[in-house]
């Protein structure tokens, strides 16, 4: 049920972002003053901004900045910390150690810090706050890797495949990385949701996007200078954000009780 | 004074416990017999009135004449622990590992009387005494976690019997320990019990536990199969679950010759160090083509990690040689002349497989095509009686006793020379554990596979081994022909195993001299 | 016989053990911290003086402020300074980077203070009540709420406030600081909305979690026991599921420590708090590099300290733990 309901608006929020892509209603780059402020009506189904711009228009262009920021965040961790993590598992304990503290390390860099140092080095951009959210995501994705496959490898069947010949690396690829997949996958989901926040977070504060590119951080930054004019403004990327993170958390715990990990559990970092 | 009466236990699932009734008097002792499953626990726990999470009770279970489980919650509370006590199966789970043993002991008097704190203090050192702990030098300010399984269990009964209750349920109080504490254990409960007059409903699927008992109640599948005096029930059984339950019952193993081989699976001075301790100390052990030996001794005594040193699955010093050649224990080396068959069905096999990759698993790497490959897996399911078509399937969809010959299948495929079965039948009911004991002694016959076992039923042990090693504390103590052993033990741990089973052994005698007759 | 022996490692031994490691940590921190910032393109002697300073102006400079040493030399003279409480001088504002961050901290750290007593005070209460309540009313009401807790942005939950409280009601101020001079009273009333919009995503985080870590150790054999033994449901939880549920509480509360105080850096953004998280931004798109050092070093140094600290306590709050390092300590000391 949850799966479903989670999974449906997720997927109807890519398929947004998607097309914002290529396609919005109005376009997002283009200033008519004039048609500032705009009430809801036919035309533009939440009104305009400060600028005349169309909110679900802006709202759109969000969501492909925002969810192509998270997806590149999640991926970024799954790609390095998955790998890291089963090395410090099937590896010997002078790699496990050395792989355990510098994740130890990397916790100590939250999202925000590693995007200044990233900004003050590179400038601001989507793509800096996508890889400094991504390297918070590569410890959470090594230590949930290796926690399950130091579980999993403790298992029976184990030791039956090393008796039938198999080297490590073969054991953790045939044995161990299929029956992490599940914790890993709906960990991934929650990292997403989590990365949605933290971009919203970052943009806010002027280490995200940039003009031109819209995002529901920025959104939400503009809008704080005209709280006291047009409140509405406010509204909308909130919820926007809301939604997406309701929607991709219930798809989480979905895929979680789908899935029953049995032998790996999640930790609860979320 | 307890009775229940139409008792029923239901989750979602369905009935548990499908409406027994059974009443214990003043100071009785009753077994609560029965396979896993079978409904035994929930019925122990309903004399509390604390069903496990997702069960209900209905029916009536009643003390004195007062139905509890339609007692409020705040009553029961006043009854549970001074009246009604219980005592859980795991010594390691049941304590309080953030709590010391003295204020869990002490935790009964603190709800329910008003004492002093001195005198709790002295109750408490009065029970840390008789139950034998302040002996072995423990103390109130130990905490569980530095106690052995056989120590805790005694914690247990002294919270049991910190304040004098009326009824104690013992759920499989000794079924985690080795045999010696477990002995000590079950004497300690039925003189305390004994003491203090209360009535006793002990749980088991141990019938050396259940013979001490006054009556014996036999469970199956959620009802009483049969109620009667402990003699009666042991000696004459008359429904079909009371006849399942006798250990190793109807087993008939062919007379057998011995044609033994040269060595194949052989260790010299193994020693296997971890956390720390010597786990493993200088063991030498042998075993030849077509031989049984057997490797017995108390949990912790070192058989799993002598043989998964043998094995190469733990790094381990000394010398192991394959057919009488000294190589390093690597599993990928190993493997090709030994394999394994573990204990837990449950844990044995990737879940993300089918049948047919497991099966086919140690065929890994030789350069078999994938037809020959499936050609074997099938042989091989066919000769542990199974059908071909379970290839396709996952192993989940088996049951215990059936995952049990398919992780037989996997450890035969590759025609190893030797077997290394660890406890593969303990997690099995009696009827299934038959079956897969005939298995094993078929293929060390007609194979001359050599069979290493580690077990806890020495019936069995008595039955299949030709060699029996026995260990304690890493080292093998004693080792001698079957026989030898069971007639003239000569080690004080080997005696103390055999201890346990005098009591089953005087009336299973006669049918063993039928079954080596047959 | 194992078990005696291992007694002979110290509470003394261990605490150092553990302070050694927290150094090592602080010191790989700074150094990583170190090499980020020295790769970056830009001379900070040019920055400081303008694009059209006279070179030999912008030599002596670098000569001054050390830029011409090999980049070791550079990163012991820092990390010296630092150990002395000297960050060094800030390029746009010249003065000192450690004054800098004082006159900002008696603003950012009672907001992070007053943060973690929030959520915490929060979401304890409520994850146990929902933990006793598993699967009643009070519990779904409890996990839905937390759950959309955690959806909320706390930039905008801080944004709903300001509009409430500033625009609409009008009963505060729309942000700012009037300073701890102003009294104690005003001060911590300009605090209490951020600690609020900070704290909220915290404590649904936090409930959560303490309602799973109890409801675990609610489902272990002792805590039946202790109902056995005559214990309500809330007495066992109490006394036996909540002592036992405590560690992996705080193991969380640390990591999530991070999470907190970058929030902090952002809420004072939102309500316009002239901390620390202002004055890092400020430094950012001015370039000011030696106070971005400064800041990153403290915040990241500040979460190596608390994670260790709530590392430590888990560990002393369970005895078994206790014994199982005092184990490994043992294993790795040579025979």
């Amino acid at each position: 049920m949850r799966l479903w309901i989670g999974g449906g608006a997720t997927a109807f929020l890519a398929g947004l972002a998607l097309i914002a892509a290529w396609w919005t209603p109005y376009p997002v780059g283009t200033i008519a003053i004039a048609e500032r402020f705009q009430p809801p009506s036919a035309e533009h189904l939440l009104g305009t901004d400060h600028y005349g711009r169309d909110i679900v228009s802006m709202l759109m262009a969000g969501a492909s900045t925002s969810l192509g920021v998270a997806a590149l965040a999640v991926a970024i961790g799954v790609a390095f910390g998955v790998p890291l993590g089963l090395l410090a598992a099937s590896g010997g304990r002078w790699v496990d150690a050395v792989v355990m503290r510098s994740a130890d390390l990397a916790f100590a860099f939250p999202a925000l810090i590693v995007a200044v140092i990233l900004t003050t080095l590179l400038g601001a951009s989507a793509m800096n706050a996508a890889i400094a959210v991504g390297i918070f995501n590569v410890p959470v994705f090594a230590r949930l890797a290796a926690a399950g496959g130091r579980r999993v490898l403790a298992l029976d069947f184990i030791d039956a495949a090393r008796l039938s010949g198999k080297g490590r690396a073969r054991i953790a690829l045939e044995h161990v990385a299929p029956n992490i997949a599940p914790v890993v996958l709906t960990q991934a989901a929650t990292q997403f949701a989590i990365a949605i926040l933290a971009e919203a977070g970052l943009s806010y504060v002027g280490l995200g996007a940039q003009p031109p590119t819209v995002s529901w951080g920025r959104m939400l930054n503009e809008a704080q200078t005209m709280i006291a004019i047009a409140p509405q403004l406010a509204v909308w990327p909130g919820l926007a954000i809301v939604a997406a993170v309701l929607a991709i958390t219930t798809f989480a715990e979905g895929l979680r009780a789908r899935l029953d990990p049995r032998f790996a559990r999640a930790v609860v970092v979320d | 004074m307890l009775a229940y009466e139409n008792f029923v236990a239901a989750s979602a699932a369905g009935r548990l416990v499908d409406g027994i009734s059974m009443k214990i008097a003043h100071g009785e002792r009753v077994a609560l017999v029965g396979a896993s499953g079978s409904g035994k626990s929930l019925t122990g726990r309903a004399a509390l009135a604390l069903p496990p999470r997702g069960v209900r009770y209905s029916g009536r279970v009643t003390f004195e004449g007062r139905d509890l489980l339609a007692t409020p919650e705040r009553e029961l509370c006043r009854l549970r622990g001074a009246t009604l006590a219980m005592i859980f199966q795991e010594p390691a789970t049941a304590l309080d590992p953030a709590m010391r043993i003295g204020a869990q002991i002490e935790e009964p008097l603190l709800i329910h009387t008003d004492q002093p704190a001195s005198a709790r203090r002295d109750r408490v050192a009065g029970l840390l005494e008789r139950t034998g702990l302040a002996a072995a030098g423990v103390g109130p300010e130990r905490y569980p976690h530095e106690l052995s399984g056989g120590q805790r269990q005694r914690v247990a009964v002294a919270i049991a019997l910190a304040l004098k209750p009326r009824v104690v349920v013992a759920d499989e109080p000794t079924s985690a320990l080795d045999s010696v504490s477990a002995g000590l254990v079950l004497d300690l409960l039925l003189a305390l019990t004994a003491e203090e007059g209360a009535a006793l409903l002990i749980i088991t699927h141990d019938l050396a536990v259940a013979r001490r008992a006054d009556r014996i109640a036999v469970m199956a599948a959620g009802r009483i199969a049969e109620e009667g005096a402990a003699a009666d029930v042991l000696d004459a059984p008359k429904s079909a679950a009371g006849r399942a339950l006798r250990t190793g019952g109807g087993l008939t193993l062919p007379a057998r010759e011995s044609t033994l081989g040269a060595p194949v699976l052989e260790g010299r001075a193994i020693s296997v160090d971890q956390g720390g301790q010597r786990v493993v100390d200088r063991v030498d052990v042998a075993v030849r083509a077509g031989e049984r030996l057997a490797l017995v001794g108390g949990s912790g005594s070192g058989k799993t990690t002598l043989m998964r040193a043998l094995l190469g699955l733990v790094p381990a010093d000394g010398e192991v040689r394959l057919h009488g050649a000294p190589v390093t224990p690597d599993p990928r080396r190993t493997g090709q002349v030994a394999q394994m068959v573990f204990q837990d069905p449950a844990t044995s096999f990737d879940p993300r497989q089918s049948v047919l990759q497991i099966v086919c698993e140690p065929l890994h790497g030789r350069g078999l095509s994938w037809a020959a490959r499936r050609e074997m897996a099938a042989h091989a399911l066919v000769r542990v009686g199974l059908e071909v078509d379970a290839l396709a399937r996952r192993p989940h969809a088996f049951s215990g006793g059936q995952r049990q010959r398919i992780a037989i299948a996997r450890a035969l495929v590759g025609a190893p020379a030797a077997l290394v079965a660890d406890e593969a039948v303990s997690a099995l009911d009696a009827a299934i554990r038959r079956d897969i004991v005939m298995l094993l002694d078929r293929l060390v016959r007609e194979e001359g596979i050599a069979l290493v076992f580690i077990a806890h039923d020495l019936h069995l042990v008595r039955r299949l081994a030709d060699r029996v090693a026995v260990m304690e504390a890493g080292r093998i103590v004693e080792e001698a022909p079957t026989e030898t052993l069971f007639a003239t033990p000569r080690h004080a741990a080997t005696r103390a195993l055999l201890d346990r089973i005098e009591d089953d052994d005087e009336d299973n005698n006669n049918h063993r001299e039928v079954d080596h007759g047959a | 016989m194992p078990r005696k022996t291992a007694v002979n490692a110290s509470p003394i031994r261990r605490l150092l053990r553990r302070l050694l490691g927290l150094a090592a940590t602080l010191l790989a921190a700074s150094l990583l911290i170190f090499v980020a910032m020295s790769v970056l393109p830009g001379d900070p002697a040019e920055v400081l003086l303008g694009m059209n300073a006279d070179p030999a102006a912008v030599d002596a400079l670098r000569t001054e402020m050390g830029l011409d040493q090999p980049l070791p030399v550079q990163f012991a003279r820092w990390l010296g300074g630092v150990l002395a409480g000297d960050f060094g001088e800030s390029a746009t504002y010249a003065v000192p980077v450690t004054d800098l961050i004082l006159e900002r901290a008696v603003v950012s750290v009672p907001l992070a203070i007053l943060g973690v007593l929030l959520s915490v005070g929060i979401a304890l209460p409520a994850g146990l009540l929902a933990a006793i309540r598993r699967d009643r009313g009070t519990d779904n009401l409890v996990t839905t709420l937390a759950q959309i807790g955690l959806s909320i942005p706390s930039v905008w939950l801080g944004l709903i406030l300001i509009y409430l409280f500033a625009v609409v009601m009008k009963v505060v101020p729309a942000g700012g600081f009037p300073g701890w001079d102003a009294g104690v009273g005003p001060a911590l009333s300009a605090l209490i909305l951020p600690a609020v919009a900070l704290a909220a995503p915290q404590a649904a985080i936090l409930t959560r979690i303490t309602r799973t870590a109890i409801v675990e150790a609610m489902d272990e054999d002792y805590v039946t026991l202790a109902r056995a033994k005559g214990r309500s449901v809330a007495g066992a939880v109490a006394r036996h599921a909540l002592p036992n549920a405590l560690a992996p509480i705080l193991t969380i509360v640390g990591l999530q420590f991070g999470y907190l105080v970058a929030g902090a850096v952002v809420i004072e953004t939102v309500f316009s708090l002239p901390g620390v998280g202002r004055l890092l931004f400020q430094a950012v798109s001015q370039r000011d590099l030696q106070v971005v050092q400064g800041v990153v070093l403290i915040v990241v140094a500040t979460v190596v300290v608390v994670n260790t600290l709530c590392d430590g306590l888990a560990v002393w709050s369970n005895p078994r733990q206790r014994q199982r390092q005092r184990q490994r300590q043992q294993r790795r000391r040579p025979a």
